[in-house]
């Protein structure tokens, strides 16, 4: 087993081959082998580490992505922004926490989890126009009147379709 | 998913939460995370629009039009033209011109570019026969695919900056022209003799050339492996 704990000093007991799927925490115990030492986790809060192992455990025994497989993905344009029926659901929550759960799925390097959060913001772009984009994310229109004149130049020349 | 606006970490700080010191807390993502955003929004082909990514991306706020500038990946396809467009030539020819400007500046000199031009009246083109039109070619050292179709009145020539930045990476192309003697004009003026990794090549061109004529003999026969 092992003890992690979390910004808010919670500490959360799991399964090694759960939290394996963590690259940095792979790595960490390798680095200090058998130890009951806790893992400190000041990046992550409990409520969002607690989505995270929820996420881990339910993809637990699946292969982790390796360089290679992601390279050729992309290369081959396989990338896509399907995202898996329980994956979906699982990420079905409000927005502070879905980026909250993006920044600790890169902290403690699970591709995986990156990849839906990641899939999930471009569902969210996608369709939209520039003005209901900054609208969901609270983005605040902020060219200057070189870009604004750039802009209006890209619109004109730009198909609509 | 709600749409409400409790989060604004994809904000460009404008309107982010800021700690007793008035700077902004670390509440943005990452840049990295960011582009992996932008790369997701990618469509299969990358036409010049202002209602996908990359230009969308571009049209929101200053850091995501930074951001998006400096992904190359996002820019590694070009497709303009093709069948069922309603554009006119001309039209399509000046959107040609200037997306291939932009995406010249954006690609990044060492990113495999795909490059795809359907301006043919075929393909549903308004076409006014002009002379001497030449093809804007987006930064040449990072095409890796070429796909041409184009009118005969579309030249091949004059392309002597090819010399200087040769098309490195090219990997495959596909001419096609149908519409006059143009096989004599391809081979001729296209620089195959630059073109070191080039192993596809499709031509479909009028043939009435005897293909021992010397303007032949600069074409990679050698290094291909699928014509």
């Amino acid at each position: 087993m092992v003890l992690l704990v979390t910004s808010d000093n919670e500490q959360f007991t799991t399964e090694k081959d759960i939290v394996e799927r963590s690259v940095l925490i792979k790595n960490m115990l390798e680095d200090v082998g058998e130890s009951d030492q806790p893992i400190p986790l000041p990046n992550v809060s409990s409520s969002v580490l607690k989505k995270v192992l929820e996420y881990c455990e339910h993809h637990r025994g699946e292969p982790l992505p390796t360089a290679d497989s992601e390279q050729s993905q992309d290369e081959t344009r396989k990338r896509t922004t399907d995202i898996s029926e329980w994956d979906q659901k699982f990420i079905t929550v409000d927005q502070e926490m879905l980026f909250e759960i993006i920044l600790a799925a890169n902290y403690l390097d699970i591709k995986s989890l990156l990849d839906v959060g990641c899939k999930t913001v471009a569902n969210m772009i996608k369709g939209k126009t520039p003005e209901e984009i900054r609208k969901l994310f609270n983005i605040v229109n902020d060219f200057t009147p070189e870009e604004e004149a750039q802009i209006k130049k890209e619109n004109e020349w730009a198909e609509d379709r | 998913m709600a749409d409400s606006l409790p989060s604004h970490v994809l904000s460009n700080g404008e309107s982010g939460r800021r700690n007793s010191n008035g700077t902004f807390t670390n509440h943005q993502l990452p840049y990295e995370i960011l582009q992996e955003i932008f790369l997701h929004c990618r469509t299969p082909d990358r036409w010049p629009s202002r209602k996908i990514a990359p230009l969308l991306l571009c049209h929101v706020c200053s850091r995501w039009r930074s951001v998006a500038q400096s992904t190359p990946r996002l820019w590694n396809k070009l497709s303009v033209g093709g069948l069922g467009s309603t554009l006119d030539f001309d039209k399509a020819l000046a959107t040609l011109t200037n997306a291939t400007d932009l995406w010249s500046r954006c690609i990044g000199k060492y990113s495999p570019l795909s490059y795809t031009v359907r301006l043919h009246p075929e393909a549903g083109m308004t076409h006014v026969r002009t002379t001497g039109r030449s093809l804007p070619l987006p930064f040449p050292p990072s095409i890796r695919e070429l796909d041409l179709e184009l009118p005969d009145d579309f030249q091949l020539k004059n392309y002597d900056y090819l010399q200087k930045d040769p098309l490195e990476l090219l990997e495959a192309a596909r001419i096609s022209m149908r519409y006059g003697d143009e096989l004599d004009v391809t081979t001729e003026h296209f620089p195959f003799a630059h073109v070191p990794r080039l192993r596809s090549l499709a031509l479909d061109v009028p043939w009435s050339l005897d293909p021992l004529e010397p303007q032949f003999t600069q074409m990679p026969w050698t290094q291909l492996t699928c014509l």
